[in-house]
C-alpha cells in the first residue's frame, strides 16, 4: 500500500547523509540564502537553526565584501579553526551547502564531494 | 462540553476543542508522525482529569509510553491509577498474548474490535477520550469492513459521552476510502508537509468542524522535545533604524539568543529562539546601519511577520524605518511596531509614533521598554494573534 515516494526533505537528507558518509565531513546542512534551515545532518548538540542563520549571514557578508572588490562572485567561504573547519558554498540560486569537518581533513577531497552534492541539491530544488 | 486539545490555535480552529460525543480523524501523510499529535491530546486530557482509552495496532504499549515520555509526557502515573487504559491489538497480531488492560485476540476481526471498544467505554467514566491508533492499519488488517463499523463506534461514543479520535495515515488509498473517511467524521484535522520555495516543513489544518466543511488556515508546526506540538514560525524579522533597540528586543523575547556585535552595535545578525504560550519562533534581528543593507536585503526574505522597532524619541529616523521594511521585502507582511524607549522623558506616545510613521489602524503599535522587557511580550502576543487569530 506504501507508495515508494520520498519527500523533497527526505531527498535532501539523503544527499547530506551520503556526503557525511564520505568520511571527511561530520556534519552538514542545507540552508536557504536567507538563513532558514532546509535540511541537516548534525550532531544533536549543535543548534542547527542558529548555525543556519549565522552561516547565511557569513556567506552574505563575504559575497558583499567580495563584490565590492569587483572581482566577480565569491565561490565559497572557508573558516578554519583549531577544532573544526566550516565550508559553505552555493547550491543553486536559493540555497547553500555547509559542512563541518576535522581541521586536518583533506580540503580538496571535501570540496570535490561538496561540489557533487551541491549540484544534486541544485537539481532537486529545481533551480 | 468542548474540551481543549492542548494544542494552541487548533482549539480555536475546532471552535473550542473536541466535544463529548464527537468523532474526529487525524488524517496525515505517512511521513508525519500523526500519533504524536494524539499523544499530545491524550496527555492534555489526562492532565485535565479525563480518562483515555488508547487502542493500538501499530506499536507495543511500552513503545508508546517511551515515545510519549521523550516528548515530556509521562503517562505512567495515569496508567497506574487506571485513567489511561490500553487496548492491545498489536501483540496479538504477532501471535503473542495481549499486554494492555484490554486486548483484541483477533485484530483482523472488526466485530471483536467493536465489542472490546464497547467494553472499555462501559468500564470508564463518561467524558473519556477514545483513541484509535491507527484506523489505517485496521483498514489494512480487516479490510474495508472496518469502515462499516465506524457508525457503531460513533454511536458508542455518543452513548458514553466520550470522544473518538482516529489516527489515519494516508498511504495512498483509493479515493472512495478518503471520501468515506471525510464523510463520516465530524471533525477532520489534516497534517501534511509543505515544500514552498525554501520553506520545508509540516503544517496542520482543519478540514471539517462539527460536520461542516471549512477552509482554515494552514498552521506550521514542529514537534519539540520536550513540549510536543508547537506552532512554529521559521522567521520573524526584527528590523528598524540604528540604535532603536532591536538587539534588546530579540534578547528580551528569546529563551536563547546569539548576536554578532561589536561595541554594542549589531554588525551582522541577532538570532533568537522564542518559546511563548505554545508558539515557537525564530527571530532574525537585522542590523540598522545603512552600510549593512546588503545583508538586510539578503536575510529579510521569507519572513512570516515583522517587528519594526523604532526609537520613540527620534522621529527623524522613521523614514529610515520605512525604507528598511521595503529593503527587507517585508512591506505588507503582518507587522507590529514597537515604539521603544518609552521610559525616556521625551518619548512620543504609541499613537503619535503611528501617525508619524503614516501607518493606519491596521498596524498595531505598542509602547515598549526593551531593556527591561516592558511591553515586548504583549507585542508578540498581538503579532501572533494577527498571524493566526480570528
Amino acid at each position: 500500500m506504501m507508495e515508494g515516494k520520498l519527500t523533497l526533505r527526505d531527498m535532501l537528507k539523503k544527499v547530506l547523509m551520503d556526503l557525511n558518509a564520505t568520511g571527511e565531513v561530520y556534519a552538514s546542512a542545507i540552508v536557504s540564502r536567507n538563513g532558514l534551515l532546509m535540511a541537516c545532518e548534525m550532531p544533536s548538540d549543535i543548534d542547527s537553526r542558529t548555525f543556519a542563520a549565522m552561516t547565511a549571514t557569513m556567506v552574505g557578508a563575504a559575497e558583499t565584501a567580495f563584490s565590492e572588490l569587483k572581482k566577480g562572485v565569491a565561490e565559497r567561504v572557508i573558516v578554519e579553526g583549531r577544532e573544526a573547519k566550516i565550508i559553505a558554498m552555493g547550491a543553486g540560486k536559493k540555497a547553500l551547502l555547509v559542512t563541518m569537518s576535522d581541521p586536518r581533513a583533506n580540503l580538496g577531497l571535501i570540496l570535490l564531494e561538496m561540489e557533487k552534492a551541491s549540484e544534486k541539491i541544485r537539481k532537486l530544488l529545481g533551480r | 462540553m468542548r474540551k481543549s486539545t492542548g494544542i494552541p490555535v487548533l482549539d480555536d480552529m475546532l471552535r473550542g476543542g473536541l466535544e463529548d460525543g464527537s468523532t474526529t480523524v487525524l488524517y496525515h501523510t505517512p511521513f508525519i508522525n500523526g500519533a504524536l499529535f494524539a499523544y499530545h491530546i491524550c496527555h492534555h486530557r489526562l492532565k485535565s482529569g479525563d480518562s483515555v482509552i488508547y487502542f493500538t495496532n501499530t506499536k507495543r504499549i511500552f513503545t508508546i509510553m517511551e515515545d510519549a515520555e521523550r516528548f515530556g509526557w509521562d503517562m505512567r502515573e495515569y496508567r497506574e491509577i487506571g485513567r489511561l487504559s490500553f487496548i492491545d491489538a498489536y501483540t496479538p497480531f504477532m501471535g503473542l498474548s495481549g499486554e494492555g488492560r484490554y486486548a483484541v485476540s483477533d485484530p483482523t476481526n472488526p466485530e471483536e474490535i467493536t465489542s472490546v471498544l464497547a467494553r472499555a467505554l462501559e468500564e470508564h467514566e463518561s467524558g473519556s477520550l477514545l483513541v484509535i491508533d491507527s484506523l489505517s492499519t485496521a483498514l489494512d488488517q480487516c479490510g474495508v469492513e472496518v469502515l462499516d463499523k465506524l457508525e457503531d463506534w460513533g454511536r458508542l461514543v455518543t452513548l458514553y459521552d466520550a470522544s473518538l479520535l482516529c489516527v489515519f495515515a494516508d498511504w495512498g488509498y483509493e479515493s472512495q476510502i478518503r471520501m468515506r473517511i471525510e464523510d463520516f467524521f465530524e471533525n477532520m484535522i489534516e497534517l501534511t508537509s509543505i515544500e514552498r520555495n525554501v520553506i520545508i516543513g509540516d503544517i496542520f489544518t482543519v478540514r471539517k468542524v462539527e460536520g461542516e466543511v471549512v477552509e482554515s488556515k494552514r498552521v506550521p508546526f514542529k514537534l519539540m522535545r520536550p513540549g510536543g506540538v508547537r506552532i512554529y514560525i521559521p522567521k520573524i524579522l526584527v528590523t528598524g533604524p540604528f540604535h532603536a533597540g532591536k538587539t534588546s528586543v530579540v534578547h528580551a523575547l528569546s529563551t536563547r539568543a546569539v548576536s554578532v556585535d561589536r561595541e554594542s552595535t549589531t554588525v551582522a545578525l541577532d538570532f533568537g529562539h522564542v518559546e511563548f504560550e505554545g508558539f515557537y519562533a525564530d527571530l532574525f534581528g537585522t542590523t540598522g546601519q545603512q552600510r549593512f543593507d546588503p545583508i538586510l536585503e539578503q536575510l529579510g526574505g521569507e519572513a512570516i511577520a515583522v517587528i519594526l522597532v523604532v526609537d520613540s524619541t527620534k522621529p527623524e529616523t522613521f523614514p529610515r524605518a520605512i525604507e528598511m521594511l521595503r529593503k527587507a521585502r517585508a512591506y505588507g507582511l503582518p507587522c507590529i511596531v514597537f515604539a521603544n524607549k518609552q521610559d525616556l522623558p521625551n518619548a512620543l506616545s504609541p499613537e503619535e509614533v503611528r501617525a508619524k510613521l503614516g501607518f493606519g489602524e491596521e498596524v498595531p503599535v505598542v509602547g515598549t521598554v526593551a531593556t527591561t522587557g516592558e511591553g515586548v511580550r504583549e507585542g508578540l502576543r498581538i503579532l501572533l494573534n494577527t498571524i493566526f487569530g480570528g
